[in-house]
């Protein structure tokens, strides 16, 4: 399962495993299916699957090992899951592939196409993003790799529909409302941006106010951030001026660990300490801050990728945030023209896992017109581009990120953004 | 219209005078047609009429049970009381559930029929204990539909002490409500025996709403034979349980539909059920039991052998044997075959063996559906989801495109080739625009549905991918299989 960020694909393996588990669930309570029948469906993400086979266990083995204190079974029904796995009498979803640092990746690789070869028969669903893919771990046909697409305006609406329920005044209410929106009509195609776009207009219908507009998907990004930011102060009480901070000083963080590693989704206490130690030095606001990877948590920026334990490690909500607000941090960096930025721009616009972060800067620097017509410029340059001409599709999709209008007179501008 | 129902009235009036041969029994007891006719009826008097007479043909003179005694000592041999009697007093509560149900639909419009339905439950539960006293009608039922205002009278007339578990679900049955009763339904196979050969047959308890008091018999085979020892297990069994269960037992195959089932060997199975039902567990349908309950404890029974085979010859994985069993040799056997055969004397035993670790494999799969919705709950901050339903509620079915975004082609290649060759480097800018710009307006998005037949890939609802899966059409290793 392939598709770009937003598009819904751990959303689809939520679905086939939660679907299916459930199924099962019902027919076993109503004496349906038995032990010879009865299937498991198991999610799991990449970047955890890989830290469990790094010291050498097999992809089953130690899924097994890592579930099993969770499940508390006995031998018998451990050897039973197993062989069901194994033999294709349940489904092992694999989630965001593209997750695991290049180092480790034909690590995991050759561990899932070694259980691949043992197991022909078992069922394993891997998601990825498209950028980056070359091919799945274990041998599959072409044609049994699916992109998801981007949503049709019917299942828009549907989307928006299920968002509201069983509210349907508000459903009502908010689907014409984004029809609307026609600056990012398209944009709102990718199922994660009309949720989130949804949960502003839920958030405006709550406080009596006018439903908000967007012209670029950066500025929905940027209010639902900023949504989160103030449910945490209503928590947390920082005071006005940290709370007006509180999203510059992530965007620092988020830059930080995008520059350590743009492939890694998730991160160690102790990195993301470092992080945010470095960013508070920055923003006196935050000085008397003493846990600002709670104060992340609680605005939902950061989240734990398990229980909520200092040993777990760290992610971002969703990887777009992080992209977002390492972009919102670079466009603020790149007002001045000998930025040292311009450099790691230049240099990072090469790595796909930059793709995204300079799209979102693209849209950041909307109000710098400046500063976009440069951006664009070099990368656009023939003179730097290779033969596939990689940096200049990139250019090519940052002339479509910004607000209508601000590249207008510029060669860039085509009146109709 | 009522042409089942005269023909059940004429049939019971001509049993209850003597005028009718007692093999006619067996018409009667194929009543449910004219039962459910009636009830589809409700508003013709009619139908009022023919119900009551069916009643008083049963009810009010000793024809009718002297005919189904007759048909039992003749057409069965069987001369059991308890076997006649309970023939002639489930064909009792048949009709006086028919009757209640015809009244609690037209209560709808007659305010009247509510007294007749409280009047008509009275009477189907005087066939079990003494008449309860009628409560008063209550104003407010008036106003329910037909299945609501059948249970606020049945709770009634349960507060005043009647037995009311069999007459409210048999009355709901007529009225396709009684489904809302059942809290839990598990299947338990059972085996059987007919001269040399085993066959199976599916027992089905389910737990009811209401008090433990009553053993409720399925109405579809409320007048179908069973023999004395049968039914004395069945009743000894859960006279242990005391919990509000309705059983209904069926064969699988039509072949030996024909046959009075009897014994007491299906009493392990019902005892291993009952347990199973009381404590929330599930149980394994390939799990047949083979014993008898004797002193509390399971025990082996007869034709052990043909029943194995018939477990066998239906795929079954496991089984269980009673204590001194005769097939302890062939146990190493039957395991190459295919099937555990495992030799247990408690209860308790045979429970855990049916349920214990299809238990555990339910739990794998709470915990990997409650991983998943704990997943998103850190992914989408604004929603809680506390069940399945609350994160599937917002999944909307996606568009997929089946393979990659095709590489070029060898004519591409060569032309790109030519093209470098005279010096134009951006060809292969050309061809991409060329595939991105099919309708000329420059804004392609290759994630759109319409690009997709130039990309050479075909779309499908990811539901339907996964249908495919399913049925199991994919040959291949993939998200399909």
């Amino acid at each position: 399962m392939l598709g770009d960020p937003g598009f819904g694909k751990t959303m689809l393996l939520w679905h086939e495993v939660g679907r299916r588990n459930e199924e099962w669930r019902s027919k076993i309570e109503r004496s349906e299916a038995g032990l010879g029948q009865a299937e498991v469906a198991i999610f799991v993400r990449a970047l955890e699957l890989m830290r469990w086979v790094e010291k050498g266990e097999g992809v089953l083995e130690a899924i097994i090992a890592h579930r099993r204190g969770a499940w508390r079974l006995s031998d018998a029904t451990v050897k039973l899951l197993a062989e069901k796995l194994g033999e294709g009498a349940g489904l092992i979803a694999i989630d965001a592939l593209d997750e695991v640092p290049l180092t480790l990746r034909d690590k995991l690789d050759a561990r899932l196409a070694k259980f691949g070869g043992a197991h022909p028969q078992a069922r394993v669903l891997l998601s990825s993003r498209l950028v980056g893919y070359t091919r799945a771990p274990i041998a599959i046909a072409e044609d049994d790799q699916f992109e998801t697409l981007a949503f049709e305006p019917r299942q828009m609406e549907q989307s928006v529909t299920k968002w509201f329920h069983p509210d349907a005044a508000a459903g009502t209410e908010a689907w014409p409302h984004i029809q609307s929106q026609s600056d990012i009509f398209g944009d709102l195609r990718c199922p994660l941006l009309l949720r989130l776009a949804c949960a502003l207009i839920a958030e405006a219908r709550e406080k009596g106010s006018s439903l908000p507009t967007w012209e670029r998907r950066g500025e929905l990004y940027e209010a639902f951030l900023k949504h989160g930011v103030k449910r945490w102060s209503e928590i947390s009480h920082p005071g006005a001026q940290a709370r007006g901070l509180f999203m510059d000083f992530a965007g620092e963080v988020a830059l930080d660990l995008w520059k350590q590693d743009p492939r890694r989704t998730l991160w160690d206490e102790e990195t993301v300490a470092s992080s945010t130690d470095a960013a508070q030095r920055g923003h006196r606001a935050l000085e008397l801050r003493t846990d600002l990877i709670r104060d992340l948590c609680d605005a939902g920026i950061l989240s734990r990728a398990g229980p909520d334990d200092p040993a777990t490690p760290l992610m971002f909500t969703h990887r777009s945030f992080g992209e977002y607000l390492a972009a919102r941090c670079l466009a603020e960096r790149l007002k001045k023209r000998d930025a040292p930025e311009w450099e790691l721009v230049d240099e990072k616009s090469w790595d796909p896992a930059w793709e995204q972060v300079i799209l979102f800067l693209a849209g950041n620097l909307s109000t710098q017109s400046a500063a976009l017509q440069r951006l664009i410029d070099e990368l656009a340059d023939d003179a730097t581009d290779d033969v596939v001409h990689w940096r200049l599709v990139l250019a090519t999709k940052c002339v479509g990120e910004p607000s209508g209008g601000c590249l207008k007179g510029s060669r860039w501008g085509c009146g109709d953004p | 219209m009522l042409e089942k129902l005269q023909q059940l009235a004429e049939v019971l009036s001509n049993l209850a005078e003597g005028k009718a041969h007692y093999q006619r029994w067996l018409e009667v007891a194929r009543m449910d047609g004219a039962l459910r006719e009636a009830v589809a009826h409700s508003h013709e008097p009619e139908t009022v009429r023919l119900l009551g007479s069916c009643w008083e043909a049963l009810s009010q003179s000793k024809g009718a049970c002297s005919a189904i005694k007759e048909y039992c000592q003749k057409f069965h041999h069987i001369s059991d009381e308890l076997v006649s009697v309970r023939l002639y007093r489930n064909a009792c509560v048949r009709i006086a559930t028919a009757r209640a149900a015809v009244e609690a639909k037209r209560a709808i419009q007659d305010a009247g029929a509510v007294g007749n339905l409280v009047h008509r439950l009275c009477e189907g539960s005087s066939l079990f204990d003494a008449n309860a006293e009628e409560p008063p009608v209550s104003r407010a039922w008036s106003r329910l539909d037909p299945a609501d205002l059948t249970r606020q009278a049945c709770a009634a007339l349960t507060d005043r002490g009647a037995r009311m578990n069999m007459v409210l679900l048999w009355t709901l049955d007529l009225l396709n409500a009684a489904d809302s009763e059942i809290l839990r339904s598990i299947r338990v196979p059972v085996a059987g025996c007919d001269g040399k050969e085993g066959f199976l047959l599916n027992l089905r308890l389910s737990l009811i709403r209401g008090s433990g008091k009553e053993l409720v018999e399925h109405p579809e085979m409320a007048l179908g034979m069973f023999g004395k020892a049968m039914l004395e297990t069945l009743d000894a069994i859960w006279q242990d349980a005391r919990i509000p269960v309705r059983w209904e037992l069926r064969v699988r195959d039509k072949k030996f539909s024909a046959l009075v089932l009897d014994g007491s060997s299906l009493g392990g199975a019902v005892a291993v059920g009952l347990r199973v039902l009381r404590d929330g567990l599930p149980y394994d349908p390939s799990c047949l039991i083979v014993a008898q309950v004797e002193g509390g404890n399971l025990a082996a029974v007869g034709q052990e052998k043909e029943k194995l085979e018939a477990a066998l010859n239906a795929n079954f994985r496991r089984a269980v044997v009673g204590s001194g069993t005769k097939i302890r040799s062939l146990i190493p056997d039957y395991a190459a075959r295919g099937l555990e055969v495992r030799e247990l004397d408690t209860i308790p035993n045979a429970v855990e063996f049916a349920s214990g670790q299809l238990m555990e494999l339910h739990r794998v799969l709470e915990v990997e559906t409650k991983r998943v919705l704990d997943d998103a709950a850190i992914r989408i901050r604004d929603r809680t989801f506390r069940t399945w339903n609350d994160l599937d509620a917002l999944f909307v079915d996606v568009k997929v495109a089946r393979g990659l975004r095709p590489r070029l082609t060898q004519t591409e290649y060569e032309q790109l080739e030519r093209q470098r060759r005279e010096g134009q480097h951006r060809g292969l800018d050309g061809l991409a625009w060329r595939r991105r710009n099919s309708d000329g307006d420059g804004k392609a998005d290759l994630r759109e549905e319409r690009f997709q037949a130039e990309l050479r890939r075909i779309t499908v609802y990811w539901e339907q991918a996964m249908r495919w899966d399913t049925e199991g059409h994919s040959a291949r290793r993939s998200g399909l299989r």
